[in-house]
């Protein structure tokens, strides 16, 4: 499933005081199958762009389409847009309100009318999708929960709605580094083995560079870089200027580039990093 | 050196006795002193901020005594003068806020404690150019962004003038822009109004600016010295599940395979240099090497640089510390005014 965005333009607050420009003239094509990482500062448009995704903003001027089809079109019913488009907002462990981590993820389908067997069903998959024990939280309270299981019951709500394409808004934010990982790697696994469309918005270059393959910078309300992300994060001015920087070793290979060592400089991970340091230590014989 | 907290065989059960109960700390020894910059890290459940609230007497010892500035905690009579001693800022900055402009709301700590109006005035603007918010004294907090309001929050701390601060994951919530503004504001508290800083924080990025690091597990200290010597504890803090500077993990998986960079390394320069010194290239990490460049981890060069010296055994181990170390030491000579507090407080304190 596809989302276009062509031209969108949005204003807060139009024709008072507070007026104030969010997005400008945004266009962005995120195809089926994409793992999409949206990074930007605070208040560069990010959030505001998402929620145009499944219609819970309306452009001041432009167009979203879901499949090719405009989701303003007087013929479409949002509620089915929102069905395939699964937003999950920041800190969604906040909207947990039930008394159990069942009732709670089987709100959602519930809504939609299903029956009980095919909510049941739902909401185990959902559940068992996020990382959780079914059987071990399925009665529990969730608000007993530890903070990343709070954070994965929440998510799986959005889940069991069965979308298409799930976006994330800041995800991992507030999480403590095991339960940031554990969260990381559910998303892998979801895109992964599910083929979810997924859209990560993040301020963490660390974590989008491990997860994305494609990165969209926005600043000041529009997009200023779209591409695979070795190539976005090679763009280090850009980035700096935006306020954002990239990962430490990033960092580090531009830094012996720049001292006149012979390497490569679009390296994302620990990991990647390792091998083409090898490489150069043993060319100069520093390592055997 | 004076001390300000001191905390020995530390105990904090929650929840009554028996079934329900939860021990959070058991048995924290751990000495601060003025002046000092710590940062506690350790992962969710692991007791730090249960021990943060027991340096303002928030929580008070189930078992073991706390000392702040050498009063007990457990007694009641000194309760107002400890909370005005150790000032708490949390995580949320949205649920700090009290009032509906920032002078009010950072003027509502000093007025509790009778300060007179002029005092009061006089304490607002100083705090609010201390946190650089001087322009928004008739701001609305909540039209503030996250960084601009965990500010204010520290202004409002800083009104009553603490003598220790104690800031319990102030950045967790924030953007990397917020995060860098609130960590400035905290570096220079420390360093020029020479408040004593207990940081709790999950950013090793944040923690490597302060002259001391601990690390909790299980209600324990497991690890307590400078960022470059806890840091360098790769495999323990991954055990723990816990970050370490991806520089760090880099040249410590680089050494496994056969290189022979130190251990210690926490920056990006530091890096750079180990590499190009050792090859001969002396000259090209002289000058400008250091210049601080904003990546989004390479503010990883906090007070750990004076460390250097006192802890040292790791860096001078290895051929290749000309370079690194020089540029730790010379580069913080200038902005650090009393290297003798630095220099002891990196040791461990204890």
């Amino acid at each position: 499933m596809s989302i276009r965005v062509e031209g969108l333009y949005y204003t807060y607050n139009p024709g008072t005081p507070f007026e104030r420009a969010a997005l400008e003239d945004v266009n962005l094509d995120i195809h089926d199958g994409e793992f999409i990482g949206i990074i930007g500062e605070t208040g560069s448009g990010k959030s505001t762009l998402i929620q145009h995704f499944n219609g819970l903003l309306k452009p001041t001027r432009g167009r979203v389409l879901v499949d090719a089809v405009d989701i303003w079109q007087r013929d479409v019913r949002l509620k089915d847009i929102r069905q395939k488009v699964g937003l999950v907002f920041q800190y969604p462990e906040h909207q947990l309100f039930e008394e159990t981590v069942f009732a709670d993820v089987a709100f959602g389908p519930r809504n939609l009318g299903l029956d009980e067997d095919e909510i049941s069903r739902r909401v185990r998959r959902a559940i068992e999708m996020v990382g959780l024990d079914f059987e071990a939280v399925r009665d529990r309270s969730p608000f007993e929960l530890s903070g990343g299981e709070m954070r994965r019951a929440a998510i799986a709500g959005v889940l069991a709605m069965e979308p298409s394409v799930l976006v994330l808004d800041e995800p991992v934010s507030g999480l403590d580094p095991r339960g940031r990982d554990e969260l990381l790697r559910e998303m892998e696994t979801l895109h992964r083995e599910f083929e979810y469309t997924v859209v990560l918005v993040s301020h963490s270059m660390e974590d989008v560079a491990r997860l994305a393959k494609r990165l969209v910078v926005m600043h000041e309300g529009r997009v200023v870089a779209d591409g695979p992300v070795r190539e976005v994060f090679c763009m280090t001015d850009l980035l700096r200027d935006t306020g954002l920087g990239v990962p430490q070793v990033t960092e580090l290979m531009h830094e012996l580039a720049r001292r006149g060592k012979q390497v490569r400089t679009d390296m994302l991970t620990v990991e990647e990093a390792k091998a083409e340091l090898l490489r150069l230590l043993r060319s100069e014989g520093r390592v055997r | 050196m004076e001390e300000m907290l001191r905390a020995e065989n530390l105990a904090y059960q929650y929840g009554p006795g028996g079934e329900g109960a939860h021990a959070a700390l058991r048995g924290v020894n751990l000495a601060v002193v003025r002046g000092e910059f710590v940062a506690v890290i350790g992962h969710n459940g692991s007791g730090k901020s249960t021990l943060a609230k027991h340096f303002n007497a928030l929580l008070v010892p189930t078992s073991g005594t706390v000392w702040v500035k050498g009063m007990k905690t457990s007694d009641l009579r000194n309760l107002w003068k400890i909370r005005q001693t150790v000032g708490m800022v949390f995580q949320n900055p949205d649920n700090q806020i009290v009032a509906t402009t920032v002078e009010e709301d950072v003027a509502f700590g000093p007025e509790n404690l009778g300060v007179p109006p002029a005092e009061i005035r006089r304490r607002v603007r100083e705090a609010l150019e201390c946190v650089d918010m001087a322009e928004y004294p008739k701001h609305a907090p909540h039209l503030l962004s996250g960084g601009q309001k965990q500010r204010i929050a520290i202004a409002g701390v800083i009104a009553m003038r603490p003598e220790c601060i104690v800031l319990d994951e102030p950045t967790a919530m924030l953007d990397p822009s917020g995060r860098r503004e609130v960590m400035r504001t905290v570096a220079r508290l420390n360093r020029e109004e020479g408040i004593t800083v207990i940081l709790i924080t999950h950013f090793m990025s944040e923690a490597v600016q302060a002259d001391r690091v601990i690390v909790m597990e299980a209600g324990r200290i497991v690890l307590d010295g400078s960022p470059r010597k806890v840091f360098s504890q790769v495999e323990t803090l991954r055990s723990l599940h816990l970050d370490v500077p991806q520089v760090t993990e880099l040249a410590y998986e680089l050494n496994r395979s056969g290189a022979h960079l130190p251990p210690d390394i926490l920056t990006v320069e530091e890096f750079a240099d180990a590499v190009t010194g050792a090859s001969g290239d002396l000259h090209s990490t002289a000058g400008d090497g250091r210049a601080s460049r904003p990546g989004l981890m390479s503010r990883a060069h906090g007070s750990s640089g004076a460390a250097a010296g006192p802890t040292g055994g790791p860096t001078c181990a290895s051929g290749t510390t000309g370079a690194a170390g020089g540029f730790g030491c010379g580069s913080r000579a200038d902005d650090e005014p009393d290297g003798g507090r630095a220099a002891a407080a990196s040791c461990g304190g204890r």
